[in-house]
């Protein structure tokens, strides 16, 4: 059964200073409810957008990056509907029913060597934030907060080009990693990123899966929805075409209180901006000024680190991961080594913490803790229980391998001594050795073992082959 | 264009205004009478006209650069709580 | 001290004299108070007065002792059309939406008088939110013409014309979106220019139709016009619509004359008027020849259209710019808490006036699904046809006249049953807005003691020439301007 899948994104343009059509700060975020308004945002009589610049370079910015056409003029359009936290009771956004209005149009995307289309990316205002005291439905009024109102977003549109949800999630990774790398949308703060998600099986009704919080929500709901929708399918229940949410607690996808009065948003043209002419040289110029995006990072990575693309992928998945591992790059000179780091323990910490800059390392640490193995000071086994302890306390790896004398016992004296002890105990396993060579690598584990992986391996084999050696003749 | 009171009723609830029966009555005609007056518009062929739109460079907008209101915007507020501001309930 | 009527004297005469120290600016503006105090329960001009007025007076006053260096209009009184917005000051747009409304912050172009020293007395009536063409719409008061008050003063700035016309101010703001700066000076004898669109600020100008309305100046004299838009001028980083353009001093040329200028009498606009009417602007016309212009007649076809264009076009923006009158934020406050918002909504929307909801529940009509095309679209399309006809006929000619209205002031309460009717009277005035073209309109003559307007347009930015045009048939003109 084929399944088609399209998004509707919505990421706030946190890279600003400014809102959108005025000049309130556009991190809104801890401020006391209503600090951050001024006439223009709070829709006062009289009162006209001034639009930023700044969000149309950086609108620009994705749309090339994500292969879009770019028309030599946008302009802006008003939708009008009314609702509480709309403080003119229409929005100001791009629309191209009539004319291409938006920034980008007809774009594609390129992930783990699928393509998806990108039907538009546009600007265009976030609303206030309504607030319940006691739930929806039984406060008698509702309090908004406008400090939110008129901040930009960048809608971006796909075609219903997905059929899998594991796509779906590969697409938001790399959109995700776009994003941090021109800094438009720091999609790791709260409410920062909203998606919209549209399935229709085969010979089905479309489903909308309206504001699903976070990229990474996105795929379970996907996953639930299908498989509701299959389930239907069973039963021979017809499924409706309706609008859905994500709740992310209960992790199921739910019917919208069905308010489904056909909407009407009687766009037009909004007359208080003329059109913007964006011309050749801004695009040159901006083309100039675009930072190497996520494709060409790994492709780099590849060529001249000789990483392998799958780990390669992992790097530039996440923006600050790529920066962290080439500024430790810049102070250790063993690309291999250290990406080895970045794609196995330390993804793991990465992963729990949300993010590399919520570790307490630097790469300072990163590089000493590969120099120390490299060297041979101490052990990889080692280099692990040191990682563990670092990412917490930030202290230098030297530190805590001194504190914990975790020096490799690299000493042929105190070693036979170990190997000796070993040997007395595990006598048949020293018989075995003596007939089947594979066996010495379990007096080897013994001996690792019985000093807690500090027992240098290279000299641990040598001194029981000695050994075995001796005792044979 | 015949208009009719139930489109009348629509508009009215698009644009959030209440109108009793007679005024339904009364805003249908002359809504009716309007329209058709527009409707001249389709005796003339405009095919191929292209709208002229100003624009202007992009360079002419704002630049992004905040500044806090210095007007006293929250003394138009008459309904609010703990700054916020008290609006209808939503259910 | 110099002996003049403060109450009829022009601008420039005045502050001339504030500014030698011979006129006391507390005096003259407590005079133009009592004067108001005296005639407002005839004309009903004024929606508020401002209270500050004699105090700022009395800092003119000692900035001239002084000798401090004084703005173009230190000191002259200004009444302020109640659409534009004035902090500390109400500013209700005539609608029981914003009947206790103070705007935190003044529009551009008070913040631009009142730094020419100018001092606002007065906020004036309008047609609520400026939909109208007879000041009968307003909710709270309907203003009458001074030189008739059983008929209406024109509108929506009739507050505005009818104050100068009654000598109760000695300048006046008004707005023009189809007219409603035109039509009340051709009605109440006084001089009002609508300028080129983005040539004055609409940064506090509260909208009904953003893309075709603007802030001008209404006086007594075409000179005083040339000085109150010497002050209004200029690029509003607040307003993204207004112009690059540098200042002017409008009355430097102002004397220039119209020798052999090109002047288009237009069909159009004359062939269906008032015979009194007709008779006027044909003079008029003729009195251009005597000073030397070239007169011919012009056709513009389009112009048919126009009206329907406007209309449609002003109503849809309407439709849009009102809804954000809700009652939650500022506005009227019918206490939210308990109701369901959207009736709430509509509770508080249906406060407005019968003109304002018929208008916006057209707007939404020309803007729905469906319609788009058939109306709005083909209004904006009809918009590009006028503009280009207009321009090609500016190719030849430097000005193009016309009368303003195509009826005489009428009684009040003649037109208000029927909507159509009553747009119909804006036919000569609605093109200037449409494309965007400055147009002024000035006292021509009486008939009958009723006041005749003639309207001279010309191209993008020619203010200059309109008022020099404007000045020379003024000089030899003579026509009563204020009854006291
Ligand atoms: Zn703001």
């Amino acid at each position: 059964m084929k399944i088609n899948i399209g998004l509707e994104i919505h990421c706030q343009m946190t890279g600003l200073k400014s809102k959108l059509f005025c000049s309130c700060e556009a991190d809104y975020r801890g401020k006391q409810p209503n600090g951050n308004i001024c006439p223009i945002c709070l829709g006062l009589p009289g009162t006209l957008p001034l639009l930023n610049k700044k969000a149309l370079e950086n609108a620009l910015m994705l749309s090339l990056a994500l292969n879009c056409k770019i028309p030599d003029v946008v302009s802006f359009y008003r939708k009008n509907y009314f609702y509480p936290d709309l403080p003119k009771n229409f929005q100001i956004t791009q629309y191209n029913s009539y004319q291409i209005s938006s920034i980008g149009s007809g774009g594609t995307v390129e992930f783990d060597h699928k393509k998806v289309r990108i039907r538009r990316i546009q600007l265009e205002e976030d609303p206030g934030r309504l607030v319940y005291e006691s739930g929806i439905a039984t406060s008698n009024y509702t309090l908004v907060d406008y400090n939110r109102a008129g901040v930009a977003l960048m809608e971006i549109v796909t075609e219903p080009d997905f059929d899998d949800p594991k796509d779906v999630k590969l697409f938001l990774n790399k959109l995700v990693s776009v994003l941090e790398h021109l800094g438009t949308c720091d999609t790791k703060l709260d409410g920062a990123v909203r998606c919209d998600v549209n399935i229709s099986q085969e010979n089905k009704k479309k489903v909308e899966i309206k504001n699903v919080g976070s990229f990474k929500e996105v795929e379970k709901a996907l996953v639930f929805e299908i498989s509701r929708q299959k389930s239907f399918g069973i039963k021979g229940i017809e499924v409706k075409s309706e609008t859905r949410h994500w709740d992310d607690i209960r992790r199921i996808t739910i019917q919208s209180r069905t308010k489904e009065e056909e909407q009407d948003y009687r766009y037009f043209p909004e007359p208080d901006i003329p059109a913007a002419y964006l011309g050749n040289e801004l695009i040159n110029s901006l083309t100039k000024q675009m930072p190497e995006l996520p494709d060409a990072r790994k492709s780099r990575f590849v060529e001249n680190f000789g990483l392998s693309e799958q780990n390669a992928q992992i790097l530039i998945d996440e923006k600050d991961t790529a920066d962290f591992f080439e500024e430790s790059l810049k102070l250790y000179d063993d690309a291999k080594e250290i990406s080895n780091w970045f794609v196995t323990d330390l993804k793991v910490f990465i992963n729990e913490a949300n993010g590399i800059r919520s570790l307490k390392i630097k790469p300072s640490h990163i590089a000493e803790l590969v120099k120390l193995v490299n060297q041979s000071t101490i052990s990889r086994n080692t280099a692990k229980q040191i990682l563990q302890q670092i990412v917490k306390s930030g202290e230098m790896p030297s530190v805590v391998m001194n504190n914990l004398k975790a020096t490799k016992i690299s000493n042929e004296e105190a070693l036979i001594q170990i190997v000796d002890d070993v040997f007395a105990k595990e006598t048949i396993a020293v018989r075995d050795a003596l007939k089947n060579e594979k066996a010495i690598n379990f007096l080897l584990g013994k001996v690792i073992q019985s000093t807690r992986g500090r027992a240098d391996p290279k000299l641990t084999t040598e001194l029981i082959r000695k050994k075995i050696a001796s005792i044979s003749t | 264009m015949m208009v009719s009171k139930e489109e009348v009723k629509h508009l009215a609830w698009l644009a959030r205004i209440e109108l009793d029966d007679k005024e339904l009555e009364v805003y249908t005609k002359q809504v009716e009478q309007i329209i058709s007056y527009f409707d001249t518009l389709d005796k003339i062929s405009l095919e191929d006209i292209h709208i002229s739109q100003r624009s202007v460079p992009y360079s002419k907008f704002r630049d992004d650069v905040p500044k806090e209101s210095t007007d006293n915007v929250l003394s138009v507020v008459k309904n609010s709580k703990e700054k916020f501001v008290k609006a209808p309930k939503m259910a | 001290m110099i002996t003049m009527d403060l109450l009829t004297s022009s601008a420039a005469d005045i502050v001339t004299q504030i500014k030698k120290g011979y006129v006391s600016t507390e005096e003259y503006i407590a005079k133009i108070f009592d004067h108001i105090k005296k005639v407002e329960s005839n004309v009903h001009a004024y929606i508020s007065l401002n209270d500050l007025a004699i105090e700022r007076a009395r800092e003119v006053d000692s900035a001239v002792k002084r000798g401090e260096k004084l703005g173009k209009l230190a000191g002259i009184a200004i009444a302020v059309k109640d659409n534009i917005c004035t902090s500390n000051m109400k500013t209700t747009c005539a609608s029981k939406i914003l009947e206790h409304y103070i705007p935190p912050y003044n529009a551009t172009v008070i913040e631009m008088l009142e730094r020419e020293g100018a001092i606002i007395i007065g906020k004036t009536n309008l047609d609520e939110f400026a939909m109208g063409t007879t000041t009968e719409f307003s909710r709270f008061k309907e203003t009458r013409n001074p030189w008739d008050i059983e008929r209406v003063p024109g509108g929506s700035s009739g507050g505005s014309a009818a104050s100068l016309a009654a000598g109760e101010t000695t300048l006046a703001l008004g707005s023009d979106t189809g007219g409603s700066i035109r039509c009340p000076a051709s009605f109440c004898s006084v001089v009002g220019l609508k300028p080129t669109y983005g040539l004055v600020s609409r940064f506090g100008l509260v909208s009904f139709a953003n893309s075709l309305e603007l802030i001008g100046p209404m006086c007594r004299s075409v000179y005083d016009t040339a000085l109150m838009l010497n002050c209004i001028t200029g690029r509003d980083s607040m307003d993204h619509t207004t112009l690059d353009v540098d200042t002017k001093d409008y009355t430097a040329t102002i004397t220039q004359g119209v020798k052999g200028l090109k002047i288009g009498l237009v069909r159009e606009m004359i062939s269906d008027v008032d015979e009194h009417v007709s008779k006027t602007i044909h003079d008029a016309a003729s009195k251009f020849e005597s000073l030397g212009a070239n007169l011919n007649e012009v056709s513009i076809d389009s112009l048919q259209y126009a009206l329907a264009s406007y209309y449609t076009i002003a109503m849809a923006e309407a439709s849009s710019n009102l809804a954000r009158y809700d009652g939650v934020r500022y506005g009227i406050d019918m206490g939210p808490e308990g109701f369901e918002w959207n009736s709430y909504y509509t509770k508080v929307r249906s406060n407005f006036g019968d003109v304002v909801k018929r208008r916006i529940i057209i707007g939404t009509y020309v803007l729905s699904s469906g319609y788009y095309g058939k109306y709005y679209l083909k209004a904006q399309k009809v918009r590009t046809l006028i503009k280009q006809e207009f321009a090609s006929l500016f190719k030849t000619y430097d000005l193009l006249i016309a009368p303003t209205m195509p009826i005489l002031p009428f009684k009040i309460g003649e037109k208000t049953m029927d909507p159509l009717h009553m747009y119909m009277t804006d036919i000569d005035t609605v093109a200037a807005n449409l494309i965007g073209i400055p147009s002024i309109s000035i006292p021509c003559a009486f008939t009958d003691g009723l006041p005749i307007g003639l309207q001279i347009m010309g191209d993008h930015l020619s203010e200059e020439l309109l008022i020099r045009a404007a000045y020379a048939f003024e000089e030899i003109t003579d026509v009563k301007k204020v009854i006291v």
